[in-house]
């Protein structure tokens, strides 16, 4: 079982990485790379919120539809709704008996949490056919990518400021070309689109 | 009169920020996910566009009439609630537009209920601002992600089939429908927005000097 544990999280590190190869959650990454002290907190969110959605999925997929319109309506409505729900009982409890550590870390609860990667989660258990224990490793391994992931942008954040390059260019066009050749090298690990 | 002439000179400014100045995609990147892996075809990039419109306009509305009466701490999470329920309306508006679009796209059509571009107009901007301005943003919103995918998506379906309107949605062809290759059209295009926007602070300047 921790071996299967271990290699979805390995999984979700290398081949089937949701932000490089896939882009999901991208806009997180971005946001969390500007402020390299906060890439930490909210990568433990990340994988805390993933663990919650990947049990979410786990025991919600079976009930739920599984072919057709009333599945494409209804798996999303369901998930983000528990999803919904995991944030406002974690903000709550924290609010409520950690204030100081809700104040600083609120921000990046709300983006770890409310986040395209978290929701994916329960998809790629369907679709690989994780049990939970696989499902738990591939939330663990999510949040080491997160974490992967801003710290690369954050590392290439002064090159794409650098000035020696045209003006329109600087900033975020920069950051999205940077992340492209980026996914572009794990494109060449997955062989193809992964999600 | 003048208040109603006030409000729709607002209003088109809203539109504009969001459309193009702020485009949320290549300005705010936000709502990068379903731009950069799945708009490689027309057809996916007009239902995800769809998709993003039914379900942030409502969900946008209910949160500016009661996004102000939430507690803080709730609000996130009312926020994406909010958005799931208008989901589930929007999937069957799209199927019976575009037939099997909401199947075919998968993932991408999927996680549209916690797209970051819907969720910050959602939770950030219709709580604190009157309806009609919400109306206007999230048009405009909508308007710029469209603008984002459709372009993303003429290009790379152009180069993978030569033509527009002709792949299936959902039909990825590799090479230029990886993520890497949206990344970098969704590069040139935050480019081109970025030269936009200084040109036009330059003239401002200009104007202001004179």
């Amino acid at each position: 079982m921790f071996y299967s544990m271990m290699f979805a999280a390995l999984l979700a590190v290398s081949v089937e990485n949701m932000f490089l190869s896939a882009g999901m959650g991208f806009s997180r990454v971005l946001r969390a790379a500007r402020s390299p002290r906060g890439i930490g907190p909210a990568s433990l969110f990340v994988t805390f919120f993933s663990f919650c959605s990947s049990v979410e999925g786990y025991f919600l997929f079976p009930l739920l539809p599984a072919e057709g319109e009333k599945a494409a309506a209804l798996r999303p409505a369901v998930l983000a709704c528990a999803a919904a729900v995991t944030y406002m009982a974690a903000a709550f409890v924290l609010k409520s008996f950690f204030p100081g550590f809700y104040e600083k870390n609120s921000r990046a609860m709300q983006l770890s949490a409310i986040n395209t990667a978290v929701l994916a989660i329960p998809y790629v258990q369907n679709s690989k056919g994780f049990g939970l224990a696989q499902s738990a490793g591939f939330a663990l391994g999510s949040g080491l990518a997160f974490f992967i992931a801003s710290a690369l942008a954050a590392g290439g954040a002064p090159s794409c400021d650098n000035p020696d390059m045209p003006k329109a260019f600087r900033g975020l066009p920069a950051s999205l070309i940077y992340v492209g050749i980026l996914s572009m090298g794990f494109a060449g690990f997955t062989g193809g689109l992964a999600f | 009169m003048r208040d109603k002439r006030f409000i729709r000179r607002a209003a088109g400014t809203i539109f504009a920020n969001g459309f193009l100045f702020r485009n949320p995609v290549v300005i705010g990147a936000l709502g990068m996910y379903q731009v950069v892996s799945a708009c490689y075809s027309l057809k996916n990039a007009a239902a995800l566009s769809l998709l993003f419109l039914l379900t942030a306009m409502p969900a946008g509305l209910v949160m500016c009439l009661i996004g102000m009466a939430l507690p803080d701490w709730s609000r996130p999470g009312a926020a994406l609630a909010v958005s799931a329920l208008f989901y589930i309306p929007a999937v069957y508006i799209l199927e019976a537009v575009l037939p099997g679009a909401a199947g075919s796209l998968g993932f991408a059509a999927a996680l549209m209920v916690c797209n970051s571009a819907v969720y910050s107009r959602v939770e950030e901007y219709a709580p604190s601002h009157v309806a009609a301005a919400v109306v206007a943003d999230i048009a405009g919103n909508s308007a710029g992600f469209a603008a984002a995918a459709c372009v993303t998506a003429a290009v790379r379906e152009l180069w993978l089939s030569g033509g527009v309107w002709g792949r299936q949605a959902g039909d990825a062809a590799g090479g230029f429908s990886y993520p890497f290759a949206g990344f970098m059209i969704l590069g040139i295009l935050a480019a081109l927005v970025q030269w936009i926007n200084s040109r036009r602070r330059e003239k401002y300047a200009e104007k202001k000097g004179r």
